[in-house]
């Protein structure tokens, strides 16, 4: 068994004084939710705060509301079960509700956060690893070395997004609600995200996330999440597709995001799939398209499992999938696994 | 015959159930000691290097804490096969993993910073990671000198001096390549079976006390004499001195038969005089206990038209790692390599070969699964050839009663056809398939264990009539101690809560050769079954004496002794042994059996077609549903037949069943130990894939009877059988469903599309 190194364990009430602690201990303290990031990474030495913030007991993080006029709240404490397990996400998101029913396993969806999930660390076959072992081969750029040992030659880390509901909630519009000593701020989810393994938040360290707002705006839309992995349970993606899309009365798409995870180090939006969809019925052509340009982005690398050419090519097929999952039955409920069930 | 037994037959939950679901039980990591320290080991950062110095010095100063290494413990080789291991290394590291030095100390933490002070200097060396560039002329030397052997293998060892091989095998009977240009097809074929984990739940852990002039070491272990001879020699003290004790094991599967945490706990113990204890982190089970064997096999097989086996060449290249704990599987190929075949003209050789891995160990079906990867697949390809139906090709080839299989035993007491015709019957074999869907079938055989698989027992009244069994064979939750207790109650005309069993422990229980290779309920068994008929004979003695009745006369019946000759008379067991234990002497039952024959190769071996009790058969059929897009395979339903002769507890029979189907879907779909630059990248249950509930599909065990006259109550062992066909079957159901064959392990979804596209562009 793998210990705990000691840690200074601080519980504020409040995320402002959360934010406070966070912000005065500087680099050498960590926020902690459900902590099942933060805990195995400690016992691994790639985490090594002296200082443990931990938000158990602040209840202004919590909750799940629909708000006429403003969409739905999601609190940054509710656990991933809490989230797939609401009603009005099965309703209008199912595609976030099987994001977060797909996460690992019940034990870990009764303690992981919504809030962990999104700021969850970035993933690479070299760096989630025991400290023997990293020690072993000299560490790597990520976490006390200076070589990416995937790409040798690569300045940035190359560790990849591994976030289910990251892509989802982006692929939704969700706006992040952000607290910090210095004020609160509340921006696109997706701006929140950086490609680079290390630095792959755009947030200050001492800026907690209050919750999310999925905006009224994305009600209605049709949405999916289909995941990639070895098992049906357990599994990190290997990949991940969020698909949403607003149909117009006559059947032709409105608008349409698509963003993938586990490709690069941040949830990858599909910039062109507007393009190629807009204006027109979703049909096996325009999904043609649609699905060759998302395989045509996805890079992913040799640094997780199943192979990194094999995971570029379900790209497209799983694309191809979500599109005519959503042309076809509309908002499906969780869509199916890749991995047997 | 069934219904004359009152226990045998009748299916039994295991009394440990509950304590072992509620947390309750006690395993190895669980065991202390007054007093105790906790031990660490330094492992190699690297896989291969010359060790420059060590400097144990810094650490030694820590207070409270014990450091060791090479220099101080015995300068003595160990090994069962081969003895190529040393408890540190000397002077070089062969694998990244391997120990340095260790340390004792109060706390795991003080332990650890102790470790942390340690200074090794390494040269680092150039290394070899395969099994094919390290049979290579030339390449860098793993061990530059090989051996020695052990006793039992030394008339067989056959190690190539001066290279990495350390042990080849062959066993040719006929004249192969004349049968194979007689052939009216001749298939080659090359598979590759990967490196699997045991995936045990409970890790290795061992307690060491040297008190006195004694040592008491408890783990967990399959075998624990072979383990106290081990080291009693390793230490040179009399075994009588030595004493291991099993805890309860929490999975063994072959990767807790030879020795890991115990040499170096034994020498952490006698160093500091305090009780030592270790527990392996996941981590450390995945990077230094043991992995399996793995191998590539080429089989080139000669057909005639109509179907019947010509010959078969067959080439095992194994990798063991830096240890030759490989040598049990690659010796077993001699016997077991060709399948449950008749095949007159027949080669098999078989090369072991060093590399600077973690060692590769026997895993459940010893060298079986790799072997039967190879035929099984193979016997698809040339049915397709042939346009044979795959069912119909293997009902023209297997043995059957009579035949002289592929070592000269003559075989008998063999329901193999029963268990194919079973499994074709329950997975549906001729029903329509719905698209992407196929089926596959294997058919599999395991050689018994040879001359040296000795078992006793003892079987021993209480004084209030209940009975004790004492075997030194392992539980390794495998259920034989329930087995064992119904063997006794049968006998002994004895309600199943009247028996108890203690197992496993040197310092009691009499020799057994260990828990392996699917032989505790045949020859254990047989032990027990002596043994309690030696009790009950002396119990009747007893009672003869008492009653004045000849003891031919008399029997055993629900607790009592009884005659039919004189039914107004009984006596209870009570009443006898209370006359025993007073005025005559306590009734202890003692019972031996041993096993027979040997591999072609050793000279136990000495007789052609002479029979040699206990070869087990099976047959597997798996359905499954390849999704052609992303060659994903999702198993629907396994039906699994074993002749397990005469099933003794049906609840164990499918446990046994069931878990080793599982193992092999695994072993199929998921699992393999990945290395980069020899160290092991997916050393975590999070990386390493075991089959997650979600990947289990219906399983319906089936239990064919075929008798096994020697066996206790008919019986044949089960343990391993099930884990074997899986592979196989699941790549003959690909081909079924896609036309695609997959030659490599295991069975990713990316090797399924890459198939796919080599057969559109008409590649092979
Ligand atoms: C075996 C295993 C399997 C897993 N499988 C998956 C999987 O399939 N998919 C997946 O997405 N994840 C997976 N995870 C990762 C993790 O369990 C989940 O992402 C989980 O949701 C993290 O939530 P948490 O509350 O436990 O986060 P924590 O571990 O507490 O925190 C994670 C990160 O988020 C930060 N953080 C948490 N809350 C806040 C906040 N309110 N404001 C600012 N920062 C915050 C922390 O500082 C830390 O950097 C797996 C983990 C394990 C151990």
């Amino acid at each position: 068994m793998l210990r705990l190194p000691d840690f200074t364990y601080i519980r504020p009430r409040t995320l402002a004084e959360a934010a406070g602690v966070l912000q005065e201990l500087g680099a050498e303290a960590m926020a902690v939710a459900g902590g099942t990031d933060v805990y195995p990474k400690m016992k691994r030495g790639q985490f090594t705060p002296r200082y443990l913030v931990s938000l158990s007991r602040v209840e202004e993080h919590r909750g799940i509301r629909r708000e006429e006029a403003r969409g739905l709240w999601i609190g940054a404490g509710e656990t991933l079960t809490a989230v797939a397990g609401h009603a009005t996400v099965r309703r209008e998101f199912p595609a976030l509700a099987a994001a977060a029913g797909l996460v690992s396993t019940l034990q870990l969806r009764n303690a992981g956060t919504i809030g962990g999930n999104l700021f969850v660390d970035t993933r690479c076959n070299y760096y989630d690893q025991s400290f023997f072992w990293r020690q072993a081969v000299g560490f790597c750029l990520k976490k006390d070395g200076d070589i990416c040992l995937v790409a040798p030659k690569s300045r940035v880390c190359l560790a990849i997004c591994s976030s289910d509901t990251a892509p989802v909630l982006s692929s939704l519009g969700a706006e992040a609600v952000l607290v910090s000593a210095r004020g609160n701020r509340r921006v696109p989810l997706e701006t929140l995200y950086r490609d680079d393994g290390i630095d792959y938040l755009a947030k200050r360290p001492d800026e907690l996330l209050q919750g999310v707002w999925i905006p009224e705006s994305s009600f209605g839309w049709r949405n999916v999440y289909l995941k990639l992995r070895r098992r049906g349970s357990f599994d990190f993606p290997v990949l991940g597709v969020a698909a949403a899309l607003r149909l117009g009365a006559a059947g032709a798409c409105e608008a349409v995001r698509i963003v993938l995870t586990a490709v690069a180090s941040a949830p990858k939006v599909v910039e062109d799939a507007p393009r190629v969809l807009c204006g027109k019925p979703v049909d096996a052509a325009a999904i043609e398209e649609a699905a060759e340009l998302a395989m045509r982005v996805s890079h992913p690398l040799d640094n997780a499992d199943m192979d990194y050419w094999y995971r570029k090519r379900m790209t497209r097929v799983y694309v191809t999938r979500a599109l005519r999952q959503l042309a076809e039955v509309g908002a499906t409920t969780a869509g199916p696994d890749a991995a047997p069930v | 015959m069934a219904d004359d037994y009152r226990v045998i037959g009748t299916p039994v939950i295991r009394p440990d159930g509950a304590e072992m679901i509620s947390g309750q039980a006690i395993y190895a990591p669980d065991v202390t000691q007054p007093g105790m320290l906790w031990g660490k080991i330094l492992r190699s950062p690297l896989p291969h290097a010359r060790v420059r110095s060590i400097d144990v010095e810094k650490a030694r100063a820590l207070p409270g804490v014990t450091v060791i290494s090479a220099r101080d413990v015995p300068d003595r080789r160990y090994g069962y096969a081969i003895e190529d291991e040393q408890i540190f290394a000397v002077e070089k590291v062969l694998y990244a993993g391997e120990p340095v030095a260790a340390a004792a100390a109060p706390d795991e933490e003080r332990a650890l910073e102790a470790l942390s002070l340690i200074e090794v200097e390494y040269e680092e060396l150039p290394a070899v990671f395969t099994a094919a560039e390290a049979a290579r002329d030339g390449a860098p030397l793993v061990h530059e000198e090989l051996g020695p052997a052990r006793s039992v293998y030394l008339a067989s060892w056959n190690p190539v001096h001066g290279t990495n091989i350390i042990h080849q095998a062959s066993h040719h009977r006929g004249d192969v390549d004349a049968a194979l240009a007689r052939a009216d097809y001749v298939f080659e074929d090359t598979f590759h079976a990967s490196q699997i984990h045991h995936g045990y739940m409970e890790p290795h852990a061992t307690l060491a006390a040297a008190r006195g002039n004694e040592v008491t070491v408890w783990t967990c272990s399959q075998e624990v004499f072979q383990l106290r001879t081990l080291l009693a020699g390793l230490f040179a003290i009399p075994e009588s001195r030595m004493r291991v004790i099993n805890t309860k094991v929490g999975g063994g599967f072959g990767g807790k038969i030879e020795p890991r945490l115990e040499p170096v706990a034994v020498a952490l113990s006698m160093h500091s005089r305090k009780p030592v204890k270790i527990v392996m982190t996941r981590a450390e089970e995945f990077t230094a206990a043991a992995g399996s064997t793995p191998a590539t096999v080429r089989v080139k097989t000669g057909v005639m038209k109509d179907g019947t086996l010509a010959a078969r060449d067959i080439d095992f290249l194994w990798d063991t790692g830096a240890h030759a704990e490989g040598l049990p599987p690659s010796n077993r190929a001699m016997k077991d390599g060709n399948g449950p075949y008749r095949v007159h003209d027949l080669r098999i050789s078989s090369t072991l070969v060093y590399t600077n891995k973690m060692r590769g160990t026997q895993l459940r079906g010893l060298g079986v699964p790799e072997g039967a990867f190879a035929i099984e697949s193979q016997m698809d390809m040339i049915a397709e050839r042939l346009g044979m139906d795959p069912l119909e090709l293997r009902l023209k080839n297997i043995l059957q009663e009579g035949d002289i299989n592929s070592i000269d035993d003559v075989v008998q007491s063999i329901g193999l056809q029963e268990c194919l015709e079973s499994v074709a019957r329950e997975i549906g074999w001729d029903e329509p398939k719905p698209p992407n869907v196929g089926r596959g079938l294997a058919v599999i055989a395991k050689s018994p264990t040879t001359h040296s698989s000795i078992s006793s027992a003892y079987v021993q009244f209480n004084e209030d009539g209940s009975a004790q069994v004492l075997v030194g064979a392992s539980e390794i939750g495998q259920g034989m101690s329930v087995v064992m207790c119904q063997i006794a109650a049968e006998v002994l005309g004895l309600p199943m809560e009247q028996v108890g069993i203690a197992s496993a422990d040197t310092g009691t229980t009499p020799y057994d050769r260990g828990t392996f290779s699917s032989r505790v309920t045949f020859y254990t068994g047989m032990a027990v079954k002596i043994a309690a008929e030696d009790a009950r004979n002396q119990l009747l003695d007893v009672a003869s004496r008492m009653v004045e009745i000849p003891r031919d006369d008399l029997g055993v019946a629900e607790e009592q002794v009884v005659s039919s000759a004189h039914p107004e008379f009984s006596l209870t067991f009570r009443e006898v042994l209370e006359r025993a234990h007073t005025s005559e002497r306590p009734i202890l039952g003692r019972g031996s059996y041993g096993g027979k024959g040997d591999y072609p190769t050793l000279p136990h071996k000495v007789q052609r077609k002479e029979y040699v009790p206990g070869w087990k058969y099976a047959a597997q059929a798996v359905e499954a549903e390849i999704d052609e897009e992303t060659g994903i395979v999702r198993v629907r339903r396994i039906a699994s037949a074993h002749d397990v002769g005469k099933s003794l507890n049906p609840t164990s029979v499918d446990g046994q069943i069931i878990g080793g189907v599982v193992m092999g879907l695994g072993y199929a779909l998921h699992e393999r130990l990945q290395f980069d630059q020899g160290r092991i990248i997916n050393p975590s249950f999070m990386d390493y894939k075991i089959p997650s509930s979600q990947e289990i599909p219906e399983i319906t065990p089936i239990a064919v009877e075929v008798p096994l006259p020697e066996g206790p109550f008919g019986a044949k062992g089960i343990g391993e059988l099930a884990i074997v066909g899986i592979a196989p079957a699941i790549g003959n159901a690909i081909h079924d469903a896609l036309g695609v064959r997959l030659r490599d392990l295991p069975l990713f979804p990316e090797r399924v599309l890459d198939a796919m596209e080599s057969q559109r562009k008409g590649k092979p």
